[in-house]
């Protein structure tokens, strides 16, 4: 029984060691991977994310592949995360074991890039996150490159705009609120919401985080509406954005909104909110019609390709993944090469500042040494009949603030 | 006696067989993905091993195995993290706070019969979950806990390849497979057995229910929370909703039940069966609507309570589990709470 | 004052709700005694009906009331007759498992068939309210504990004004007795787990119009219908109302003076405390009266 056993196992040793893993095949297509929250409650996102990138690679291929590597096509492959962050481990390991991989994008959501980020980096796959929070490049990952603005920065920026409204509209504010849903992103980015307000003199009467997805804003608006603050700061996906705005509408109460990006800036808000929508600002990573984007031909015939394929304006998710496949395919021309060692290696040292790859403010790609696109900083937009419009900051756009809002 | 004796010694033998091929097998499987599997399947058997000590042996079923593995986990990374003490330090720590909210909450609650002990345990798994996802300042709140790989360290068990990992899993699934046998065989698993068939008559002939009761529970937890502990170190990412949900326990329960309750090799049959099926489910299907692996399990689960409450591996058998008690109603009629 | 009205008026409202859910759970329990762990899961398949209904024919969630009752009416009294029925007399954990897995197959089903997402009927009223005095009335909600209501007053009459109603409430007292004066047990099961879910996909229409339809919705809802009922003791349909407008209440004015997030601890922790030091039950209803 034991020798039985034994000889067993030894034919499946060699079996095993027989069998070659990986084919080496000829560089005629490159590998890339996309993690995307395709189902779950941020499918919206997810989805936003991989039609985009899949537009990006339609793009690319159609003009001619990658030239460094004899006009090789670029091959998405995309695994669904789910929106449960320890699936997407899994549909990380999946993707990078079954796969000769030469980089990986995505994963917009902070947990789970957080998430994925060891197995990319224990697999030595360069792996570009739009992902915000701020912790990310200071973990000391290789392979992780972080292109789009850090939480913390969105914090300032919406601080920074709030002093510009004093500024140049004379708007009175003094007493802030922030509300933030209880997740991963609202706390990061209420946490920099805080320290920037309170930096720039404004006086936060309350901060108060609600359950993701609740039904009943009457006990939240009720206790911002009584702490007496001019301006809300709401850090909220879709669903939680339209409950509470509609719940200060029945309440007779309006103040200034500047939204912490996310649902606030996604063409289902909205559909979703309709005119209680006009007016509203939010900061956000990337927006379509920033000068940076609309100076170069290339990026102006994406965003108008999306235009005409999805019918709306192209969001942030799908601009910042359209960008990162640009990224990557740009240093996939200088490494020369499909080996995801080079790759890592040309991206490190990378700087790009022409085409759809350039499409993040302020048209300038540039890593430091930690992975982070270290000239990139977020946008104030506000919704204007229906569209998201760049307001802020004044260089990267010469759209008008919406004031007073009605 | 003697027969079941020279069983013992065939079933030792085997086990030592399987020990062997069991450590062979990261040689054979080169593919990291499969070696995963392999963990996980591990990992979850450890926990199912934990609910079958209270949910099988003691037949007290509990839905709120995820209470106890997310302590287990949230022990192990805090311990690291915040206090900068060896993971295994803090999966230790996370065992016995384990065992003690078992003692604290089971002292309590497993006077409860029948359908209110499974609706405690239920409500105390979502009060850990609130309390997670409220202390922020210790647990990270709703954004979860990274533990950041920092390259090969022996005392935070890092290791560069899943191999390390796989051979701490089988270790605790060892000590899993130990303690359910210890159990099975013991004084306290033939209390356990009696207060199954019939509290009331169980406590006639002497047997303090709630001592028992209590015990099993405690053990229950402590294994539980090792798996809890051994999934944060290999995964390296917890969050309240995903390590503390119904779901989780569900899962851990579901393994047990569909492989063979109160059986040394049941909790591991299950977890065989279910956790590669999870995996091809989702594989297959995931592209299409996620969703799918539980409806497989849903079925399966409801197809073993109908025709195989006794799990698979009796049903590879064909035989009655040792002890088994068969569901008719009590002596009291439907009305009672002592029942199976 | 407004702040805390406002609470006891968010509280009152959704306990209609509440109610609906957890004295379908008590009737089935009463009559069967058998936890149906799946009660949540019917509330979520009578929003996802009545949602798909609206949305195809383009009106009001409510048009459908009187139809989905019926249909889950049906539902579970085949249900109960081809499935649960197999469980009767095999013990509570027999039927607690297969009541799981039900639920879990009807939730993961419905993940499959209608997608994780978030949805929302498009109803006109949909963020309507009164502003009485400072206390915000949203009239969806306002619409909902009407309708819970009614069907209570409807369902008070059956159980004591009919012939069939009072046959189920014999047969809840004692199933011996009741069979014996003719009363058919078999029939009875049927009509309770009929009624029973019928109750929490009538809970799940009214919720349509102000509430979010995805496949979880029924955890959140099936758990409180758990905590009401022992709160009521099992079995108690006066206690279950009584215990729905008190969580209601409690959950309400947790979220306002203690934490949004924090709103479901007290609730929580109540039903531990409740369970172990009165699991009979805190309000003594007067039963089936």
């Amino acid at each position: 029984m034991t020798k039985k056993l034994l000889s067993l196992v030894l034919v499946l040793t060699v079996v095993a060691l027989a069998v070659p893993l990986y084919a080496s095949a000829a560089v005629k297509t490159v590998n890339v991977g996309l993690l995307a929250t395709i189902s779950g409650d941020l499918s919206e996102v997810g989805n936003m994310g991989a039609n985009a990138a899949k537009l990006a690679v339609e793009h690319i291929n159609a003009a001619g592949g990658i030239k460094a590597l004899g006009g090789a096509k670029i091959n998405l492959i995309i695994g669904d995360t789910t929106s449960d962050y320890s699936q997407s481990v899994l549909v990380a390991q999946r993707l990078v074991n079954n796969n000769k991989l030469s980089g990986v994008l995505g994963a917009g959501v902070s947990g789970m890039a957080l998430a994925v980020a060891p197995v990319l980096e224990r697999a030595g796959v360069p792996f570009l996150t739009a992902a915000v929070a701020d912790n990310l490049t200071q973990l000391g990952y290789k392979y992780m490159f972080q292109f789009c603005p850090k939480g913390s920065q969105f914090g300032n920026m919406q601080a920074e705009f709030l002093k510009f409204l004093q500024d140049k509209y004379g708007l009175p504010a003094k007493k802030v609120a922030i509300v933030f849903e209880n997740t991963a992103y609202g706390q990061s980015t209420a946490k920099g919401i805080r320290q920037l307000a309170e930096k720039h003199g404004f006086e936060v009467v309350i901060e108060e985080s609600y359950p993701k997805n609740f039904t009943d804003a009457a006990p939240l608006v009720t206790k911002v509406k009584a702490a007496g603050a001019q301006v809300v700061f709401p850090v909220s996906y879709t669903n939680d954005a339209a409950l509470i705005l509609g719940t200060m509408k029945a309440m007779n109460y309006n103040p200034v909104i500047i939204g912490g990006g996310a649902g606030f800036i996604w063409p289902e808000f909205y559909k979703t909110l309709g005119k209680n929508a006009e007016g509203v600002f939010s900061v956000g990573s990337w927006s379509w019609d920033t000068k940076n984007v609309l100076g170069h031909p290339e990026s102006v015939a994406a965003v108008k390709a999306w235009e005409t394929k999805y019918k709306t304006f192209m969001p942030e998710m799908a601009g910042e993944m359209y960008t990162a496949m640009f990224i990557l395919k740009e240093a996939i021309e200088q490494a020369k090469s499909a080996d995801p060692k080079a790759i890592r290696d040309a991206l490190a040292k990378i700087k790009i500042t022409d085409g759809p790859g350039a499409m993040m403010q302020p048209g300038v790609v540039e890593f430091d040494q930690y992975g982070w696109n270290k000239h990139v900083h977020p946008t104030i937009i506000q919704w204007q009949n229906g569209v998201v419009r760049t307001v802020y900051p004044v260089e990267d756009t010469d759209n008008k603030v919406m004031w007073p809002v009605k | 006696m003697a027969d079941s004796q020279t069983e013992a010694r065939k079933r030792s033998g085997l086990a030592v067989l399987l020990i062997m091929l069991v450590s062979l097998l990261p040689l054979v499987v080169q593919h990291g993905y499969v070696l995963r599997i392999l963990i996980m399947i591990s990992y979850f058997a450890v926990a199912s091993y934990g609910w079958d000590v209270i949910g099988g042996y003691a037949g007290q079923l509990s839905l709120g195995q995820a209470a106890f593995f997310s302590i287990g986990a949230y022990a192990a990374a805090s311990a690291y993290l915040i206090w900068k003490l060896s993971p295994a330090v803090g999966a230790l720590a996370g065992v016995g706070l384990a065992a003690l909210l078992a003692l604290g909450l089971g002292s309590l609650v497993l006077r409860l019969r029948g359908p209110y002990f499974t609706l405690s345990t239920l409500a105390a798994a979502e009060v850990v979950r609130i309390l997670l996802l409220h202390f922020k300042s210790i647990t990270g709140g709703a954004e979860g806990r990274v533990i950041p790989y920092t390259g090969f360290n022996l005392s935070a068990l890092q290791f560069a390849t899943d191999r390390p990992y796989y051979y701490i899993a089988v270790a605790l699934l060892a000590l899993a497979i130990w303690t359910s046998y210890q159990v099975s065989r013991s004084r306290l698993g033939f209390q356990l057995a009696a207060i199954r068939n019939d509290e009331d008559a169980a406590e006639s002939v002497g047997i303090n229910l709630m001592s028992a009761k209590v015990k099993a529970f405690v053990i229950s937890a402590c294994l539980t929370a090792l798996a809890g502990a051994f999934y944060v170190i290999y995964d390296r990412y917890i969050d309240p909703y995903s390590t503390c949900s119904s779901e989780v326990s569900v899962k851990i329960l579901l393994i047990a039940l569909v492989g063979g309750r109160r059986s040394i090799w049941g909790p591991l049959l299950g977890a065989v069966l279910l956790i590669p099926l999870t995996e091809l489910t989702n594989a297959y299907f995931a592209s299409i609507r996620a969703g799918a692996s539980m409806v497989v399990y849903s079925i399966i689960l409801i197809i073993v309570v109908l025709y195989a409450p006794d799990g698979l591996i009796r049903v590879l058998r064909r035989r009655p589990s040792r002890g088994a008690v068969t569901l008719q109603p009590g002596p009291k009629g439907r009305n009672s709470h002592a029942s199976a | 004052m407004s702040t805390f009205l406002q609470a006891m008026t968010n509280g009152v409202l959704i306990g209609g709700v509440y109610a609906l859910v957890a004295v379908g759970l008590t009737l089935i329990f009463g009559v069967m005694n058998t936890v149906n762990f799946a009660q949540g899961e019917f509330l979520m398949l009578g929003m996802f009906t009545t949602l798909m209904l609206a949305e195809t024919a383009r009106v009001d969630p409510y048009v459908f009331l009187v139809l989905v009752a019926v249909a889950f009416f049906v539902f579970g009294f085949l249900l109960e007759k081809y499935l649960i029925h197999r469980t009767i007399d095999r013990g509570h954990e027999t039927q607690i498992l297969l009541t799981l897995g039900l639920s879990v197959l009807f939730k993961s089903l419905a993940l499959v068939i209608w997608g994780p997402n978030f949805r929302s009927a498009v109803v006109s009223y949909r963020l309507k309210s009164l502003y009485v005095g400072g206390v915000l009335i949203s009239y969806p909600r306002l619409l909902s504990f009407g309708v819970a209501v009614v069907v209570m007053l409807a369902l008070w009459f059956f159980l004591n004004r009919t012939e069939l109603g009072r046959a189920m409430r014999a047969s809840a007292v004692n199933r011996k007795s009741a069979a014996l004066m003719g009363i058919n047990p078999d029939l009875m099961y049927g009509l309770a787990f009929g009624i029973g879910i019928m109750l929490a996909a009538v809970g799940g229409v009214s919720l349509v119009p102000f509430y979010y339809v995805f496949p979880d919705v029924g955890a959140f809802f099936g758990t409180i219908a758990f905590v009401v009922v022992v709160l009521g003791g099992l079995g108690d349909i006066l206690g279950a109302v009584v215990g729905a407008l008190l969580i209601g209440v409690v959950e309400a004015l947790t979220a306002q003076y203690v934490a949004l997030d924090l709103s479901h601890l007290g609730v929580f922790l109540a039903f531990i405390l409740v369970l172990l030091f009165r699991p009979q039950g805190l309000i003594r209803g007067k039963g089936w009266a």
